[in-house]
């Protein structure tokens, strides 16, 4: 049984890399915000009286089905939308600019520390805009092995999946990300 | 682990050096954020689920333990019974008792009606 103390400590502990693992999904800062928030609701108001022990597993299966429900969310809204701008007059649509809107990619780190070399800002910044290409899946399991540092089982339950799986997605992920940082420049690392 | 080694000289990439990378991101993000993710956990805090004491009398051996198990118990509970009918019987006795004298009082004292003595 947990107490309230054990839960704030869990959840600070987890919450930034939540974010970022909700931030690469979706790609929207208020949406990953909302994402994370619901995770936290769910795994305090359902399971905040399990031990302590058991919070890393429960929330990352929280957060990924959160993120899942979004994806689902996006679909249903995206295939409305479509259908309503088909019979709209396309003059109404002409005052949207896309390039107001543009995410530079390259450019979203943010200002550097001074311990912090430019060179590694880039280059975080590269991982990042490569796990954003990754499918979901891969990026999933690739962040909950090596950055939550879960094992493989504990990988394949928070996924769903078998433990087979998960080493699949890690091994293409580890793939896909390095050719996308060798394509840009970065060898090794 | 030489071969998770050898794989990464193949692939050019170290998952670990990622996920250092990845949490070095993580504190540089804007104070905004970080304030808004800790307002998060507060409201996820305020819902904490915490069972509560439920005052339930519980035994712990439920209607069995209402049984007597041992011959103590049994002569105990049997000394129990004899006595709640004991006192029972003793009450009734008195009860009546009093309501004869009673009866017997208000004869001597002329107040009942004649339709009494009719009985």
């Amino acid at each position: 049984m947990s107490n309230p103390t054990e839960l704030s400590n869990f959840l600070s502990s987890v919450e930034r890399r939540a974010y970022k693992q909700a931030l690469y999904a979706v790609r929207n800062e208020h949406s990953a915000l909302d994402i994370v928030q619901d995770a936290m609701i769910k795994l305090a108001g359902k399971y905040g009286d399990k031990p302590a022990a058991e919070f890393p597993l429960l929330f990352q299966r929280i957060l990924q089905n959160t993120i899942r429900d979004y994806h689902r969310r996006q679909k249903v809204r995206n295939a409305w939308s479509t259908l309503f701008s088909s019979l709209m007059p396309q003059h109404e649509t002409e005052d949207y600019d896309p390039l107001e809107n543009l995410k530079d990619d390259d450019n979203q780190s943010v200002p550097a520390t001074p311990e912090a070399s430019m060179q590694q800002q880039q280059i975080i910044a590269l991982i990042e805009q490569g796990l954003t290409r990754l499918s979901s899946r891969q990026r999933e399991a690739f962040l909950l092995r090596y950055w939550e540092g879960m094992d493989t089982a504990e990988t394949a339950a928070a996924m769903g999946c078998t433990e087979g799986s998960v080493k699949v997605h890690c091994s293409r992920a580890t793939q896909a990300l390095a050719e996308f940082l060798k394509a840009k420049g970065v060898d090794k690392l | 682990m030489s071969t998770n080694t050898t794989d990464n000289n193949r692939r050019g990439i170290n998952p670990e050096a990622v996920a250092n990378l990845l949490t070095r991101a993580t504190q540089q993000l804007d104070s905004e954020t970080v304030t808004a993710l800790q307002r998060a956990r507060d409201v996820a805090l305020e819902r904490q689920l915490q069972k509560k004491p439920v005052l339930v009398l519980h035994t712990g051996h439920g209607v069995r333990g209402l049984i007597p198990h041992s011959t103590h118990q049994w002569v105990a509970a049997a000394i129990l019974l004899v006595t709640i009918l004991f006192s029972g019987v003793n009450y009734w006795q008195h009860t009546q008792e009093h309501e004869l004298g009673h009866l017997d009082a208000e004869i001597l004292a002329d107040d009942l009606p004649l339709e009494v003595f009719v009985d």
